[in-house]
């Protein structure tokens, strides 16, 4: 059993489910409640998805030799169209990531970074589940609708 | 890959006695205070956590014979996904560690071999189901990450310092 198929699923669930996280937050939230600052990690649903939009693609650049992006303030972003847009790049880049990944690469350890290939991939995956547990959090808090997270859920029909 | 596995059962144990040891420092009552979380409370979400594990360890002890250690090691209880079993941090903190241990030794123990194999199992509403045991173990430990989340969510509408989260950090 090889490293590349559970990490290809990993990132696919990833992508998905953020992306659901993001239709469900501009489905069901103002304007005003995305930018609204909340008792949470990163202060807002804006704050906290752009997080982590800006973590995949800091990791995804220095995955590539390339330097990591720099972060906009989060108040430059003035709607939800605007942040999603962001959102949507580095989604972008996960999958492109996930298309041209070959099993060897996976084992190279990388310079300047803890980790290998796969080890960082990891991470990703599971950082967004993470935050994606917090933003549910905020959206109960905000009284709005969820979905179902779980993993096995996203893979229904794939045994 | 059984390296990848071991390393999300490392990080998992790792990150529950982190988490334990923040909410060693918190009171009895914070713990179990309403939040309006999907599980309740911070125990609430936990307690979901447990039951959670400890059925799926049950289900491939029941077909993996290498995992005959688990079952007699498992807590006792009546299936509620949204009951609280282990009412306080004392009572749930000796049983979250022996099922992290668990969760380890299984992953250990299980050879790569088994990771494509077809699980067979009933769910809790008595359905027959199948699943590919590798993608069992992820989602385990996806679940695990997800509701640390939610827990950090509240911890901090609590105003409660935490920052366990971060997988790559910790090795």
């Amino acid at each position: 059993m090889e490293a590349l198929p559970i990490l290809r699923t990993m990132l696919h669930y990833h992508a998905a489910a953020t992306r659901r996280t993001w239709d469900l937050v501009q489905g069901s939230v103002s304007e005003e409640e995305f930018r609204r600052e909340l008792d949470f990690s990163w202060g807002s649903l804006r704050n906290e998805l752009l997080h982590v939009a800006f973590v995949d693609r800091s990791w995804l650049a220095l995955l590539r030799g390339e330097p990591e992006p720099p972060d906009d303030p989060f108040e430059s972003f003035r709607s939800m169209a605007q942040a999603r847009a962001v959102a949507d790049a580095s989604l972008a880049e996960v999958e492109f990531c996930i298309a041209g990944l070959t099993a060897g690469e996976l084992e190279v350890a990388l310079p300047g970074l803890d980790g290998t290939r796969w080890q960082i991939l990891l991470h990703v995956a599971n950082h967004g589940t993470d935050h994606r547990g917090r933003i549910i959090c905020q959206l109960k808090a905000l009284g709005k609708p969820d979905f179902e997270q779980d993993l096995v859920h996203h893979l229904r029909g794939r045994f | 890959m059984k390296e990848l596995f071991e390393l999300l059962a490392e990080y998992n144990a790792k990150t529950n006695q982190e988490l334990l040891g923040i909410l060693g420092a918190q009171t009895p009552e914070l713990l179990s205070r309403p939040a309006g979380a999907y599980h309740g409370s911070i125990l609430g979400v936990l307690n979901h956590l447990l039951q959670a594990d400890a059925i799926w360890l049950r289900r491939l002890a029941h077909q993996l014979p290498e995992l005959g250690f688990v079952p007699p090691e498992l807590p006792a209880f009546k299936v509620g996904l949204k009951d609280v079993v282990w009412d306080s941090l004392p009572v749930f903190q000796p049983v979250r560690e022996k099922v992290d241990e668990l969760l380890r030794r299984a992953v250990r123990e299980m050879a790569p071999a088994r990771y494509p194999e077809i699980l067979e199992y009933r769910n809790i509403k008595g359905e027959a189901q199948r699943k590919v045991i590798w993608r069992i173990l992820l989602h385990v430990f996806n679940h695990q990450t997800h509701h640390r989340g939610q827990v950090a969510a509240l911890l901090d509408q609590f105003d409660v310092a935490n920052d366990y989260s971060n997988l790559i950090w910790k090795f």
